[in-house]
């Protein structure tokens, strides 16, 4: 009989749930966090325990037979933090184990096509935000930005700010799901909901337009397009209006 | 004047230059500062008319000497002037980077006294940005043309791109409407090409040898405000490309900004023919073709219907069809609605699998126009496709850009 697999939400969680589910013979009737779980009717629930060492080894197994690329793909696909997400990579690596490394390259087929495209979908948005994130000064010099992304891509960004600048103080929150990042020159330093989110969130400058570089910005964003090519349509393309809520220029 | 009301005048100014791009740089954030260069180039934003923002793109002043007739600088123009100074622009870029607005800085000018000081006063901008500020994103200069070739050398050792804009496509068009001649631009261009190469066969031997204009050379030119075709335009492009080894040429639609006779009246800037000549660009850089594949003398002008693949490919039916199993990459890319992506999965994954009709439409081929052109396993694609030209042709032409109720939406007046 299938069975459903509930773990904790993070992602050697999730490695360890796959790692166990791979080594039954039936496919999992699912594979679901404790935050999404619901007990299933007819399959039994098995909680999975995390267990970091098993994780990693397991991570390190597939590296080594797949392919960085396929590591990669898996952690991006992960990111896209959507339900239902669990499934489809056991569904890759259960075809990747039967067709070998070289199953990553049937790009169409339907146990790889969605996983792909889910971590396709994480990168492009990282990518977008790397660019549309916007810090604002609040007290002590400390630059903040706020953003709520459709997928967990705080990771991902959080290197490339770090390589920016790694000489200011800067933190980044992802306002959705209460998680962030905090960067003091030296190391970064996660932020979870609680306490010190709230303080921070509250440091923002309640009032609007104080800062002059910010009202400068404002100005030559409008300045800078061309009245005789005016084209809302491009522009809501490639910014789409879900992230205008933390853009200074949209706002 | 304050630096709000400067930035005013002086970004605004800027608009009509293109290019935006912060591409082609690699480049660590110095000790204790900040800014890095990504190679990809990252957009930051996109403004009303489409266009993206990756650079603080603004004038170092639009003061200028000359009184070209397509320019809103032009020395007759009756505008506010305004000029920044160097501690101005550093202290913009650095905050607005800061914020994360901006990759970097693109900073252009009217020529104000003369070329030579001018080009000083860009010079010392990036100079302070890379030694004072401890800056290390991105930085693109103009170069203005009649500066001396040290003072571009020197830019060139702190920005990452440097450009010369040729806007106007030929010698008359330029005597007919400015006072500059071919060789201003033409000699700061080739000056720069030659540093470039040189700069790189430098640092084969030395490592350590400073970088001139890491991410190149790009020009821009102006569409529709001469009497040129498409066919000039395109050879011109392809030498620039091959004998001066740009990066990127920028093709601007003309917005009229005087009522000077000596320029067309124009309702709308001609912004499809702007799109297909991009389009043709593309062709050349990524697509393996020849400008001399794309036009000729007997048909100079791009066929504003469709893409200029598209049309290629029509005026070479016995070229086609092509197996899609077993057809050379490059063969790939000259068929109408496959791309650069698409040809590069089609040639993963058909080592896994006979390709079939649904799996090209997963990759990201646009069957409508592609079915036309290939075939598997010897047969075509589907019953219908292959057909006779005038059919082909119907679904070849882009229809959302001639439809008159969607032209509408898109370039309002």
């Amino acid at each position: 009989m299938s069975v459903q697999y509930a773990y904790d939400g993070s992602f050697p969680g999730v490695l360890c749930a796959l790692c166990a589910s791979l080594g039954e013979k039936e496919r999992p009737f699912g594979i679901v966090s404790e935050r999404e779980f619901q007990p299933a009717l007819l399959a039994p629930t098995v909680p999975v325990t995390t267990d970091d060492d098993r994780a990693g080894r397991f991570m390190e197994r597939i590296t080594t037979v797949m392919g960085r690329h396929v590591r990669r793909t898996l952690v991006r696909a992960f990111l896209s933090d959507l339900p239902g997400r669990e499934l489809r990579l056991y569904d890759y690596l259960a075809f990747l184990r039967d067709r070998g490394p070289r199953g990553d390259a049937c790009l169409t087929h339907p146990s790889v096509a969605p996983v792909r495209d889910l971590a396709r979908q994480v990168t492009v948005e990282a990518h977008r935000l790397t660019g549309l994130a916007r810090f604002a000064r609040v007290d002590e010099g400390l630059l903040l930005a706020l953003m709520e992304p459709r997928h967990l891509i705080l990771p991902l960004i959080a290197p490339h700010f770090i390589r920016r600048f790694p000489a200011e103080r800067w933190a980044m929150i992802d306002v959705g799901r209460g998680v962030g990042l905090y960067w003091d020159t030296k190391e970064p330093h996660e932020i979870e909901s609680g306490p010190e989110t709230t303080r921070l969130l509250n440091s923002i400058p309640v009032e609007e337009g104080q800062d002059i570089y910010e009202k400068m910005w404002r100005r030559y964003f409008k300045d800078i397009a061309i009245p005789e090519r005016r084209n809302p349509r491009c522009q809501r393309r490639f910014m789409p209006v879900r992230y205008w809520k933390y853009l200074t220029e949209k706002r | 004047m304050d630096i709000e009301k400067k930035l005013q005048i002086l970004g605004a100014a800027a608009k009509y230059d293109v290019s935006c791009s912060s591409s082609g740089s690699r480049r660590p954030a110095p000790k204790g500062g900040s800014g890095n260069g990504v190679a990809a180039g990252i957009c930051h934003s996109w403004a009303d008319d489409g266009r993206c923002i990756s650079l603080l793109k603004t004038l170092f002043t639009n003061v200028c000497i000359h009184d070209c007739a397509y320019c809103v600088n032009r020395r007759s123009n009756d505008i506010p002037r305004a000029a920044f100074t160097v501690d101005e622009i550093c202290e913009l870029t650095m905050e607005f980077y800061r914020r994360n607005y901006i990759e970097g800085l693109f900073l252009s000018s009217g020529v104000m006294r003369n070329a030579d000081y001018t080009m000083e006063r860009l010079m010392l901008v990036a100079k302070k940005l890379r030694d004072e500020h401890r800056f290390g994103g991105y930085i693109h200069l103009k170069a203005i043309p009649g500066a001396s070739r040290e003072l571009i050398r020197q830019a060139g050792l702190h920005a990452d791109r440097i450009s010369v804009n040729i806007e106007l496509p030929t010698e008359r068009s330029l005597l007919l409407l400015t006072d500059k001649k071919k060789e201003d631009i033409m000699l700061p261009m080739g000056e720069i090409s030659s540093a470039i190469v040189e700069n790189r066969d430098e640092r084969k031997h030395l490592r350590s040898a400073p970088r001139f204009a890491p991410a190149g050379q790009s020009t821009q030119l102006i569409v529709g405000a001469t009497p040129e075709n498409d066919h000039q335009i395109v050879r011109l492009s392809e030498g620039l490309y091959t004998n001066y080894g740009l990066k990127r040429v920028y093709y601007s639609a003309f917005v009229p900004v005087s009522n000077d006779n000596r320029l067309p009246a124009l309702a709308t800037p001609p912004l499809l023919r702007e799109h297909r000549l991009y389009q043709a660009d593309w062709l050349m850089r990524y697509y393996g073709f020849a400008a001399g594949e794309i036009l000729d003398d007997r048909s100079p002008f791009l066929d504003e219907e469709m893409d200029p693949k598209s049309a290629w490919a029509l005026r070479n039916m016995h070229l086609f069809p092509i197996d899609i199993q077993t057809a050379p990459y490059e063969s790939l890319l000259r068929v109408p609605g496959i791309g650069v992506k698409s040809a590069q999965r089609i040639v993963i994954a058909r080592r896994q699998t006979r390709l079939s009709y649904d799996d090209l439409k997963k990759i990201g081929v646009v069957m409508k126009r592609a079915k036309h052109f290939l075939t598997v396993g010897g047969r075509m694609l589907l019953p219908g496709s292959g057909r006779p030209l005038r059919l082909i042709r119907r679904d070849l032409v882009t229809r959302a850009m001639l439809d008159p109720s969607r032209q509408l939406s898109l370039f309002p007046a």
